[in-house]
Parts: structure tokens; C-alpha cells; sequence
């Protein structure tokens, strides 16, 4: 088993809605999180709304801070680091976000946008070095060099994605965090960026926390992963693992409801099951048990933890083990 | 790929130029800074000096807009009441401008109790009755075109400051805020670096419109007596001056409430004009669906 | 054979631009059997959207239906006047979108929307209407009628909201139904709900559907046949088991390989190279063929027509020649 260079613990992140002089409600959009990422692999996290993914991965890497828990990362906890070990630590977790028409600064030229996080960690000390770093860059994420002094709106969708790579693996990080990064793109331009994304895997040793509501993409690149419901993890294992043999009951919702190609879905009794409950209102004990076709009296006031069924291969489940 | 790369100031001023309005809007303000600012050398009397022998002289070939009470041409005046007016108009805008961004920046960014504190301040500053707050804050200040500056800029600040929140609070959410943050990039580079850029169109635009304003409010003080001091033309203390002579020599009031009305008006359609340029949704995209 | 429930014919739309005249549907035809549905796939910009828009009569400027008929039951609808769409819309031909938000006046009640559908096209007693309002909301699946005929759309979640455009839809029940990406912006549990609503209602009440999507796995679930479209053409139509298990042209094939599957395991995604041409830099010639990696000249020069293969029809010179191969 490859190092672990990233390790979540416990993360946490509660909001607190509601006017100052009505009713305060918490949200727990991430309740007690852990787990670990290895070298060179990429863990994918899944779910649906609600499910917290995106807020776990925004909390790890500080653009919201999380409530409590602990991310160790190059030898000490990311959330308390300041000053100079922050910075070093930036260095080394990097993030590509959704939506290519938000995610670049439409007034900015596309060799700022790619040099910016080599500009906050003063990286570079002349001019040239700036734009030669930009220009390797871009070629290593097929972006034409003439294009340099270009603006993100005469760019195609799968061009500005490529762009936010670009300005995600300039400091060659260790690790970056890619939530949903396909989702709004054309499916054969999906296919273009995640052989990139492959592709830069192999080349620059870069490990992926990878998120997506897309199983069909996460089979294909994922080593592990994590599926999450409502704020919890509720299964942990290896792709094959996941696929082949889900032990959870929303693993194995999840797995059943996708459209596949030729293959006439089954009409089950899990498609006639409720809604996505609301994260301001979990239900009690295990946060699945209104939807789970299994779901006993002890599932409604205990919440399971997640436990192991076999060897890395864990699931939250108090009856399935 | 287009050929030529298009930067967004450059596809605002494509556009701006296709508005004969405020084409034409731009050329009158031109025009009239270029006049304000060669005021020393074009004109042929002493704005100031009283020549009595020719009091309330209709307006003849010596006198193009005729004299006042005092003997003054009141083109000259005119004149002088532009500089007076324009620099009154942009310089408190500009106070404004920075104290508004500045304000509304912090609120929309940092949000919490930051916003609190200021939204509290900008209500205020709204709620106040403004003229009576502007005599009020020149009564105690003293008159003076100083004073003035910084009084209209202390007065209007909210309106820009309420625009600027407003805009902070949809872009902060953008993925390429985020983005700067994931980097660690410090609070400080967000705003001057990401949000002043964006903000930037809505700036001019704010200037733009709210110089009438000041123009329209520096006229009315002056008229009052509360704006810049005798002997200093404005074309506000001109209107005052010729009140007494509105049936008898109507010229007197006529010219200088042009003035007002041709500055103010241009300086509405450039504000116009702009906003249409610099809205993003204008700007062409391509041909796709 | 069955008389058609629609037929689109020849259409041609174009968008007026500064740009000059884009064609935005470029001699699309199909038929619509009662009963069945029809999936249109492709991805954006293909079109589709401006079809489902064509066939509701809401094509307004700048675009413009230059050509063609659409017949639905023998009435060409594109010569009807306003008032007679009026009175088809939501009545004889309905649509669910993809963002119920849109559709939905987010702070009326949901029981009062559906009976402001109801009583548009028919005259009813209020008893009547409001009884039929509880009713189709429990046909769409709602467990409590009576809670959610009270409750507005704003506090509703995306998959009830859907499930109330559904109901909207059918209340009246039309013998069409259009949708278009009705569950692209849902959770794929619920997506999973919601398509299996759709497949129930068609088998209860025999409505044909046009159901419009960019995602090839929902198609193969929901439609009988399936059209294929790119670039404002129809390039390809077949019953669905026989698109899927043998594609025929380039882009379908080019599409299915593209798309990571749960059934394959693949080192590599296929993708198709370059991108969807603008509509004011159309290729002369075929409109897939700068992309087509089986194109020859006589592709780049001249367009193709619809060939026939043993019920698959194929917009391709290449098709039928043996030289594409699937996998």
C-alpha cells in the first residue's frame, strides 16, 4: 500500500441558518468525516444532493473553514497552519472546479489566470521565468501558446477547463482536489479532459480526490471511493468493490438507478422510496433509514459507524456486515 | 478562434461608439471640459471685476450673453461656472466613488458583522434628507469649494457603496473567488485584483450618473448661499442673483439654467450610453446556440 | 400500418442574426406513433431544444420556421394561428422542461397552478377541477395529495417540482407529451423515480412521448426509437436495440464510445476530435465529416441523404459500405 500524504480526521463543517431573531437551525452539511488518500491513487467521493461532498473538499482545503476536525497533511494539520508553513502547504493541494464559465476571472488574460498561484507563492523572479512557466504549463495541458493573452469568454467550455488545470498543476501539487470537473461539459468533450486528467496522473505523480455524481466516469478512473449520504460516510472501499459487490443499501440504490445503455432498468421497489431528505432536517439514527428498503427499529435512534467488512472495504451499516 | 483578440474594454467601446447619443453626449462634455479648463485664455473679461457703467446690458456683440447687475458678462461667468460646477461634480464623486467601494467592498466581502455596522451606515446615509443635511454640513464647515467637495462626497457615497455590496455579494460566490482562496490567496489580493476589475464598469457608470447630481445639488447650495462664496461664479449663485430681474432682463437666468440642463443632460446620456457598453449580456458571443 | 400522431416533415428554422441567417434545423423529419417514444439525443447546439420549441408553436423571433410541416393529427400547426396553438398547448401537446423553477410560479399554491391548467382548456365546476387536481397529483406519485396541493413549488424538492410539471402536463390529458431534459438536473435516484414515472403514465394512458436528452443511458431506458441529431440534422434513426447494439453512423458510434460505461472496462475514453461547428461557419459538404475519422473527399464535398439499412436510417455516405466498424 503507497504512503498516505493526505489524511482526513473527524472534519466537521455545521452552518447556522435562520434570522437573528427567528428560529436558528443547524445544518450539518459534513458530520464526522475520515479518511485517508494514498499516493498516486485517486479516491473518488460520491453522492447526491445534500450529501456534503463538495463541502468536505472545500473544507479541506481552507475556502470554507471547517468547523473542527483535522487534515494532516506534508507532516501537520493543514486547518491550523499559518503564515510561511501555509503557504508551503498551498503548494502541494491544488483544486479544478465545475463550471468552466465561473471558475476563471472573465477580466483577467489567461496568463495571469495560470500564473496566479506561482504569483501568491512569489515562485517565479523575472518576467520570463513568469511565462515560461505559463507557457510549459499550457502545453502540458494542450493549450496553444498563441492563445496566451486571450480572455476566458473566446474559449469553448473543454478549452476553459483545460485552462483551470493548467492553473491547478503549474506548482506541480501532490494533490488536487477536482470537483465534478466534467459534469458541464458535452460527453465528448468529458472524454478529452478526463484522459487529460489520466494523463497528467502518470506524468506528474499527482494523486486525485476526485468528486462526481457521474458513476459511469468514476468507474472508469477511480481507485477507491467514498460514497456519502447526507453528510456521512456511508461506504468506503475499492472501485471493484464498490461496483461488484456494494454492501450498503444506498450504495446499492445508487448503482441500481443508473440509465445504462441496452439494459432495461428493473422496476424495484426502491424507485417508489421518498426524497433526498433535507440536510437542515436529517432524520434520526442511521440518516438513510426512511429510504432503506431494510431499515429496522434500531436504525431509527442509532447512528452506525463505519465499520469494516472486509480488509479496506468499510461500510455504516447496522445491519449489513 | 477569432483572429483578433477582444478585450472587454475593447467590445464596450465597439459598442459605445454605435450610440449616436452618446457619441454626441461625449463630444458636448469634451467640449465643455476643454472650455472649463482654457477658461484663463478665452475669455475677454474678468469674470469678478464690476464695470458698473455696464450693468444689465442685453446681450450685443460685446457681450454675447449680455451683463449682470454688476457689470460682469455673464458669459464669462458662464464660463467660470463651468469650472466651478465640473470640478465640483467630479472631484466629489470621485470621494464618493472610493469611500463607497471602500465600504461596500468590506461589507459584501467580509459580511458578518462588517456588513452589519456598514449596511446600518448605508440606510443612514440614504435617510437623510439630503439638502437639508448638505446646509447643514456647509453651514458648519464654512463655505468654500473645498468644503463643498467634501461635503457632497460625504452625502452620496451610500447609493455607490449599496451597488457595489450588491455586486461583491454575487461574484464572491464565483468559482474563481474561490479559486484565488483555494490558492491562498490572502483577502486583500481578492479585492484588489478580482473584485475592483469586475467592479469596474459599475464604478464609471456610478460616476457618470451621480456627477449630475452634484452639479445639480452645488447649484442649488450656491442659489441658497450655501455653495461656493461671492464673488466666485456658479451658476447657481448666478440664478439667485438674477431672480430679482426675471421679468426685466431674463437673459440673466436664461443662460446659466442652460448651462445646468446641457451639462447635466449629457452627462445622463454618457451614463446611459455606458451602462449599455460596458453590460457583459451586450457583448457578442459567437454564433452557437 | 398506424396513421402517425405527429409528423415533422422536411422542417427547416432559421435564426435571423447580425451574424446573417443561421440554420438552426436543417431538414429534420420524423413520425410519432400513438403510444410510443420517441428519444431525441444529441449534444448542445444539435438542436433539439429548437425542436421541442417548433412542435409547441414557440418559435419567435429572431427565429423563423422557413420550411417544412409539422401535421399533428393531419393539422399542419405550423400555419396555425396564435390562438389556435392556445388552445392545442397544454391541452392536445404538453411540455415538461428541464427546470421546473421556470415554469412554475414559485408562490402559488402547486393544487392552484394545476387547476389554472385545467381551466384553460375546459370548463368545469370548481368541485370537479379541484378533485381532478388531487387526482393527478397522486397518479405522479405524490404520497400525500391533499399536503402538496396546499404547499407552493418553493418549498418543494427538484423531484416533487418535477413530478408537479408532470402532473401540469398531463392533466388534461394530451395525446403528446414533449421533454425535454426533464431529469438533467436531477439526482439520479430521483432521476431513476422520475423515468419510471414517465414509462408508467405513457402505459396507462397511452400518451406518445418525445423525450429529449443529452445523455444516451436515459435514452436507451426510455425510448422505442430513437433519432440522433447533430448540428440541426438528424443523422441517424432506428429503434433503440438496434441503435445501441449496432450504430451506424459515425458520430453515434463516436458518442457511445466516448461515454465511460459500468458494462466496459476501457484504458482510454474515445474521444471525438474538435468540437460542434458554429452555425455561421457550417463545413461544406457533410457537417460531421472535419471531425469524422472515416471521411473522405467525396464526404467533405458533398451532403449526404437519409440511406435505409434494414429499418435504421442513416445520414452517412460511408454506412452502409462496410468500411465503419463498431468496436
Amino acid at each position: 500500500m503507497n504512503e498516505t500524504i493526505l489524511s482526513v480526521q473527524h472534519l466537521k463543517k455545521y452552518y447556522q441558518t435562520g434570522s437573528a431573531l427567528g428560529k436558528k437551525e443547524i445544518v450539518k452539511a459534513v458530520d464526522d468525516v475520515s479518511f485517508e488518500l494514498h499516493q498516486g491513487e485517486t479516491l473518488a467521493i460520491v453522492g447526491e444532493s445534500g450529501c456534503g461532498k463538495s463541502t468536505t473538499v472545500k473544507s479541506i482545503i481552507r475556502i470554507t473553514e471547517p468547523t473542527s476536525g483535522a487534515v494532516i497533511l506534508q507532516g501537520g494539520d493543514f486547518l491550523k497552519m499559518k503564515g510561511k508553513e501555509l503557504h508551503e502547504a498551498h503548494q502541494h493541494i491544488k483544486m479544478i472546479f465545475q463550471d468552466p464559465y465561473s471558475s476563471l476571472n472573465p477580466r483577467m488574460t489567461v496568463r495571469d489566470i495560470i500564473a496566479e498561484p506561482a504569483d501568491i507563492e512569489h515562485i517565479w523572479k523575472t518576467k520570463e521565468e513568469r511565462n515560461q512557466l505559463v507557457l510549459d504549463t499550457m502545453a502540458k495541458v494542450g493549450l496553444d501558446a498563441s492563445w496566451i493573452d486571450r480572455y476566458p469568454h473566446e474559449f469553448s467550455g473543454g478549452q476553459r477547463q483545460r485552462i483551470g488545470i493548467a492553473r491547478a498543476v503549474i506548482l506541480h501539487p501532490d494533490i488536487i482536489i477536482c470537483d465534478e470537473p466534467v459534469s458541464a461539459l458535452d460527453v465528448s468533450i468529458q472524454a478529452k479532459i478526463i484522459n487529460l486528467l489520466k494523463d497528467l496522473q502518470q506524468e506528474l505523480n499527482i494523486s486525485y480526490i476526485f468528486i462526481s455524481h457521474d458513476l459511469g466516469v468514476v468507474k472508469h478512473i477511480a481507485d477507491r471511493i467514498l460514497v456519502m449520504y447526507l453528510g456521512h460516510v456511508v461506504e468506503e472501499g475499492t472501485a471493484e468493490e464498490i461496483f461488484h459487490s456494494p454492501k450498503h443499501p444506498y450504495t446499492q440504490l445508487l448503482l441500481a438507478s443508473i440509465p445504462q445503455i441496452g439494459i432495461k432498468a428493473q422496476e424495484s421497489s426502491m424507485f417508489v422510496a421518498g426524497d433526498l431528505p433535507s440536510p437542515a432536517d436529517p432524520p434520526s439514527g442511521c440518516v438513510f433509514h426512511t429510504r432503506c428498503p431494510y431499515a429496522c427499529e434500531q436504525c431509527t435512534h442509532t447512528i452506525p459507524s463505519l465499520q469494516s467488512v472486509d480488509g479496506g472495504h468499510k461500510t455504516a451499516c447496522l445491519l449489513r456486515k | 478562434m477569432k483572429n483578433k483578440s477582444s478585450s472587454f474594454y475593447h467590445e464596450s467601446f465597439r459598442i459605445f461608439r454605435k450610440n449616436k447619443t452618446a457619441m454626441i453626449s461625449l463630444a458636448i462634455l469634451i467640449f465643455l471640459i476643454a472650455v472649463a479648463l482654457l477658461a484663463p485664455w478665452i475669455c475677454r473679461y474678468d469674470p469678478d471685476a464690476q464695470v458698473l457703467k455696464d450693468r444689465l446690458l442685453f446681450p450685443s456683440a460685446a457681450h454675447w450673453f449680455g451683463t449682470d447687475e454688476f457689470g460682469r458678462d455673464i458669459l464669462t461667468r458662464c464660463i467660470y461656472g463651468c469650472r466651478i460646477s465640473l470640478s465640483v461634480g467630479i472631484v466629489s464623486q470621485l470621494i464618493a466613488t472610493v469611500i463607497g467601494y471602500s465600504m461596500g467592498v468590506c461589507a459584501g466581502y467580509f459580511g458578518g458583522r462588517t456588513d452589519d455596522v456598514i449596511s446600518f451606515l448605508i440606510q443612514l446615509f440614504s435617510s437623510i434628507p439630503f439638502l437639508l443635511f448638505a446646509m447643514a454640513l456647509m453651514c458648519a464647515l464654512g463655505s468654500g469649494l473645498v468644503n463643498l467637495y467634501v461635503s457632497l462626497g460625504l452625502l452620496t457615497w451610500a447609493s455607490t457603496a449599496r451597488l457595489i455590496r450588491g455586486t461583491v455579494l454575487q461574484i464572491k460566490n464565483q468559482e474563481y473567488i474561490q479559486a484565488c482562496r483555494a490558492d491562498g490567496g490572502s483577502s486583500l489580493r481578492i479585492i484588489m485584483k478580482h473584485l475592483l476589475p469586475n467592479c469596474i464598469p459599475m464604478l464609471i457608470i456610478a460616476i457618470t450618473l451621480g456627477i449630475p447630481n452634484a452639479i445639480l445639488s452645488e447649484a442649488s447650495l450656491s442659489y441658497l448661499g450655501l455653495g461656493v462664496p461671492a464673488p466666485t461664479a456658479s451658476w447657481g449663485s448666478m440664478i439667485a442673483g438674477s431672480q430679482t430681474f426675471i421679468r426685466t432682463n431674463t437673459y440673466y437666468s436664461l443662460f446659466p439654467g442652460l448651462c445646468i440642463i446641457i451639462t447635466v443632460m449629457a452627462f445622463n446620456m454618457l451614463g446611459d450610453g455606458l451602462r449599455d457598453a460596458l453590460d457583459p449580456k451586450m457583448h457578442s458571443n459567437g454564433g452557437s446556440l | 400500418m398506424t396513421e402517425a400522431l405527429l409528423s415533422v416533415q422536411d422542417l427547416q428554422v432559421k435564426l435571423f442574426t447580425e451574424k446573417g441567417e443561421l440554420p438552426v434545423l436543417n431538414h429534420v423529419s420524423f413520425d410519432i406513433l400513438p403510444g410510443e417514444i420517441v428519444g431525441i439525443v444529441g449534444e448542445s447546439g444539435c438542436g433539439k431544444s429548437m425542436l421541442a420549441s417548433s412542435i409547441m408553436g414557440l418559435i419567435d423571433a429572431p427565429g423563423k420556421i422557413i420550411g417544412g410541416q409539422i401535421l399533428f393529427e393531419g393539422r399542419d400547426i405550423t400555419k396555425l394561428k396564435r390562438q389556435q396553438l392556445q388552445e392545442i398547448r397544454g391541452k392536445d401537446i404538453s411540455t415538461v422542461f428541464q427546470e421546473p423553477m421556470t415554469s412554475l410560479n414559485p408562490l402559488m399554491k402547486c393544487g392552484k397552478q394545476i387547476e389554472e391548467a385545467i381551466t384553460a382548456h375546459e370548463k368545469l365546476e370548481k368541485a370537479e377541477v379541484k378533485k381532478r387536481a388531487l387526482k393527478v397529483i397522486k397518479e405522479v406519485g405524490i404520497p400525500m395529495p391533499e399536503k402538496i396541493y396546499n404547499e407552493i413549488p418553493s418549498h418543494l424538492s427538484g423531484g416533487m417540482r418535477q413530478r408537479i410539471m408532470i402532473a401540469m402536463a398531463l392533466v388534461c390529458h394530451p395525446r403528446l407529451l414533449i421533454c425535454d431534459e426533464p431529469t438533467t438536473a436531477l439526482d439520479v435516484t430521483i432521476q431513476a423515480q422520475i423515468l419510471y414515472l414517465i414509462r408508467k403514465l405513457r402505459d396507462e394512458t397511452g400518451t406518445s412521448v418525445i423525450f429529449i436528452s443529452h445523455d444516451m443511458g436515459v435514452i436507451s431506458q426510455m425510448a422505442d426509437r430513437v433519432v440522433v441529431m447533430y448540428a440541426g440534422e438528424i443523422v441517424e434513426k432506428a429503434e433503440e436495440a438496434q441503435l445501441f447494439a449496432h450504430p451506424r453512423h459515425p458520430y453515434t458510434i463516436g458518442l457511445q464510445n466516448a461515454i465511460p460505461q459500468l458494462s466496459k472496462d476501457q484504458e482510454r475514453l474515445q474521444d471525438i476530435p474538435g468540437s460542434v461547428p458554429m452555425l455561421d461557419h457550417l463545413p461544406q459538404g457533410c457537417l460531421f465529416s472535419p471531425r469524422c475519422p472515416y471521411a473522405d473527399d467525396h464526404c467533405r464535398k458533398e451532403k449526404p441523404q437519409i440511406t435505409v439499412f434494414d429499418h435504421q436510417e442513416v445520414r452517412c455516405f460511408n454506412a452502409g459500405t462496410g468500411g465503419i466498424d463498431h468496436e
